[in-house]
């Protein structure tokens, strides 16, 4: 099921209104059962391997627990991780595997194409599910925190529906303490938690699939098009991407706070960041947290010289590209991101940093936009060959065909240029409160204006929805 | 309204202390099925007020040419027309299919050379595929409807739901027994629930529209449609010469290739089987029913989407079905010299001027004789 869908409205409303009646015990139960069903909705078989991954973790964590030698305690996490990467790469990177195997076969002459067109449906939501499960049984295994006290709590931190297909990516030592502690629907929170979803909502419904409909059109029709118009898709296609998966993030982080559990917080103003290293503080921070602890840091990080930090970074950014998607054009946005970051890295302390930090803030802001900006046409162009076109052609403005196609971008009018403006305006307004530490501006108003308030949303939310699409993380 | 992320307020839980169940529930009456209500009385205000018979006639009236807006924005456009006729209700002739009609028959002189002052309805709408007769039924059949003209193109029964158009042009319960869901899928009954919401709330189903229009009314651009064709009739079909050569065919995964082929297939189709219940319920409801296809050039033949069609399989189909349902059909043999005369086309599907008006006058003949057989 989608946040999205008109029957999560009913489910969310079932799940919240039983909670209260539930002692805590049963309430867990319950939630589990709920967020099996959430994910069922999918594809029923879907709940095995959800529910097989959980089993294997729970029991491997819990004997490594037992084990007083640490030789054998090794041995089990590594049989762990084992398991959970090679489920991962069955299903998610098989085919992409294979197909690459296809491809270069044929590339050798071989009339046989059946490889190329080899698929397995990837199950909703396993890249996260199966990072969160790794991160528990290394977690456990370096003592960095306590195992779960029953498998029902384990099963509740692997499937918890508000963050189960698209995260953010838990970390146990949050989530477990907080499951004896839950106490659902208190007040503040739900306050709190209602504004973040119906917010949400808006941002996924409203500015998001409104913001796909032109990027769509030009990354779907790309060969139509001149450089121009490819700026502006790489621009709409920013904002969708950032309305998407944030507005999904606060879905998924209002729900759970009204139902007593905080989930940690996945962007922080990615888009105002100065600098590509500040970005990724900013954007996807569970996800970029979780390869920083588990494959940066394990590799060496900075501790053994410039030279090994870089191998770490590039390494660590192939990685995180991947996950992403199994398509060399994923692959090459992590890596574009990654040589960004150890550029950044490498230049900080040098005559070109300092110049950095001396240009004004705005610009810093600007300039890293635009690089953020060209990395998603990576991401979204359908393979590499076709992002390095676009790419050319948006830093070739002289070349004839630069502005081609432009008049059918726009051809609805002013209203989408003038629909990102608004948003801009608002983003930066939302940024300043937030520096000052304002409380949120629904918590502070009186009831009846708060309900005013939610009740308009919701409705600007229903009637300006753009085309239903699924939440682009759910590919991942 | 702020787009931000606030810290959670209050992340300690201070101010709040759990009062037991009904205080929990009295929280969530308040705070979230509250404001979920006064949405939902919004979205049913705003429902009443394009229910009421002038914001229906407002809105017709101001109906948006097909250039410069969305693809959506034009199958709701094309709906909110079909529904409003129904609406207003009168005696007419009914002319249905794709946008080869919206194109291909000019209703007033159809009305006019039948000579019997009875207004006929270009009900045309882009992409329409067979199986839709169903799900428009109760605006194609109002009571006092006389004929219904269905005229169909080689694409028109296929055996899927139309991708572009399930959003507007939908009725879950001649969905479901049109094509059996399929119980171990639930994304299927997820996306058939939303369908479910579309169907029945106009603020649904004509968003799209909607905001188009209160932009243009905003902006000071509210004005009728120029005319009442997709195309402007000053364009010419274009002077070059369409030569018989093979084009790649398009992808079978693409929908239009599909219903093609779906259509010449010979197997039963969703569109072959939407055709005869149509046209059972049009004889229940004394309605008359012809069937005939709408031109299409032969040229179109040698291109991407129609190529290797046999377009005979798909008239014998649809003249079997007529006979089993009582319907008159007219078959393609009366059109062929329109369909042999590429000038007569814009392109591969439409009528220009010149064809609409030859093929309108053929057809107002032909249907005249019909109805009085």
């Amino acid at each position: 099921m989608i946040f999205t869908n008109v029957l999560f409205l009913p489910f969310a409303l079932f799940v919240l209104a039983l909670l209260p009646l539930l002692g805590p015990r049963a309430r867990v139960a319950f939630l589990i059962a709920a967020s099996y069903v959430f994910y069922g909705l999918g594809r029923p078989a879907w709940v095995l391997l959800l529910l097989g991954c959980s089993m294997l973790d729970y029991g491997l964590v819990r004997l490594m627990h037992g084990r007083k030698t640490q030789a054998a305690r090794r041995a089990l996490m590594v049989v762990s991780v084992v398991v959970n990467i090679s489920l991962l790469c069955f299903f998610k990177y098989a085919v992409f595997a294979i197909q690459t195997a296809g491809a270069v076969v044929a590339l050798l002459g071989s009339p046989d194409t059946s490889l190329l067109t080899w698929s397995i449906e990837l199950p909703l939501g396993i890249s996260f599910f199966v990072f969160e499960s790794l991160s528990y049984t290394v977690d456990v295994y370096l003592r960095r925190t306590e195992p779960a006290r029953n498998f029902a709590d384990f099963a509740l931190f692997i499937s918890f529906f508000p963050h189960l297909v698209a995260g953010p990516i838990v970390r146990a030592g949050n989530f477990l303490p907080q499951v004896s502690a839950m106490q659902p629907l208190r007040r503040d929170k739900v306050v709190w938690g209602m504004q973040t979803v119906l917010v949400g909502y808006f941002k996924k419904a409203v500015v998001a699939d409104n913001c796909a409909a032109v990027a769509d059109q030009v990354f779907t029709g790309y060969g139509m098009f001149g450089g121009a118009a490819y700026w502006i898709a790489a621009l709409f296609f920013a904002v969708q991407i950032y309305c998407d998966f944030s507005g999904y993030t606060d879905i998924a982080r209002g729900m759970a706070r009204m139902i007593g559990i905080e989930l940690c917080e996945n962007f922080r103003w990615p888009y105002l960041s100065q600098g590509v290293r500040d970005f990724w503080r900013r954007w996807h921070i569970s996800l970029s947290s979780w390869l920083r602890d588990y494959l940066y840091i394990p590799m060496g990080g900075s501790r053994h010289g410039a030279r090994r930090a870089l191998m770490a970074t590039i390494a660590t950014w192939f990685l995180g590209g991947l996950w992403h998607g199994a398509g060399w054009h994923f692959v090459a946005w992590g890596l574009y991101h990654g040589g960004l970051v150890a550029a950044g890295g490498r230049l900080a302390k040098t005559g070109a940093g300092r110049a950095w930090d001396r240009i004004p803030a705005v610009a810093r802001i600007f300039f890293t936009f635009l690089l953020v900006v060209v990395g998603w046409v990576l991401f979204r162009a359908d393979t590499l060959g076709t992002a390095a076109r676009m790419i050319f052609a948006m830093f070739t403005p002289w070349r004839a065909s630069f502005w081609r196609g432009l008049e059918s971008v726009f051809q609805f009018g002013a209203y989408p240029p003038l629909f990102l403006l608004v948003l801009a305006g608002l983003h930066i307004m939302a940024y300043r409160r937030a520096q000052r530490q304002a409380p949120p501006i629904l918590a502070a108003m009186p009831y009846i204006a708060r309900l005013c308030c939610l009740g308009l949303l919701g409705f600007a939310g229903v009637l300006l929805a753009g085309r239903s699409q699924s939440f682009i993380y759910f590919q991942f | 309204m702020a787009l931000g992320h606030g810290a959670p307020p209050d992340s300690e839980g201070k101010g709040a202390s759990p009062k037991g169940p009904v205080w929990a529930w009295l929280t969530l009456l308040a705070e979230v099925c509250a404001p979920l209500m006064l949405t939902l009385v919004l979205v049913l205000a705003v429902e009443a007020l394009l229910g009421s018979d002038d914001v229906d006639t407002v809105i017709d009236r101001n109906l948006p040419g097909y250039s410069g807006i969305s693809g959506r924005v034009h199958v709701e456009k094309q709906m909110w027309r079909l529904e409003h006729l129904a609406r207003a209700g009168g005696p007419r002739i009914a002319v249905v299919g794709s946008s080869s009609v919206v194109n291909g028959v000019d209703p007033a002189l159809l009305s006019r050379r039948m000579g019997e002052g009875l207004p006929v309805h270009n009900l045309g709408m882009t992409g329409m595929l067979a199986y839709e007769l169903l799900f428009l039924e109760s605006s194609l059949l109002t009571p006092e409807t006389r004929t219904v003209i269905y005229l169909y193109n080689g694409f028109s029964f296929a055996n899927g739901f139309h991708p572009d158009a399930v959003d507007v042009r939908w009725d879950l319960a001649w969905a479901l027994r049109l094509r059996k869901p399929d119980l171990g899928d639930p994304h299927e009954w997820l996306t058939y629930a939303d369908r479910w919401a579309s169907q029945h709330f106009r603020v649904l189903r004509f968003k799209n529209l909607l905001r188009e229009l209160a932009g243009r009314w905003l902006s000071g651009t509210l004005a009728p449609e120029p005319y009442p064709w997709d195309y402007d009739p000053a364009v010419r079909p274009p002077q070059e010469l369409r030569p018989r050569l093979q084009a790649a065919p398009q992808p079978r995964d693409s929908w239009l290739r599909r219903a093609f082929l779906d259509s010449a297939g010979g197997g039963e189709t969703m569109g072959y089987l939407a055709l005869r219940l149509f046209c059972e319920q049009a004889r229940v409801r004394g309605v008359h029913v012809i069937l005939a296809p709408i031109p299409e050039p032969v040229f179109a033949l040698w291109g991407g989407w129609s190529q290797g069609i046999d377009r005979a399989v798909v008239d014998e189909r649809v003249r079997a079905i007529a006979e089993y349902a009582g319907a008159v059909f007219l078959p393609r043999e009366l059109f062929s010299d329109i369909e042999a005369a590429d000038g007569l086309f814009l392109d591969e599907m439409h009528l220009g001027a010149e064809g609409r008006e030859l093929y309108t006058g053929r057809l107002a003949g032909l249907v005249g004789k019909a109805d009085l057989q």
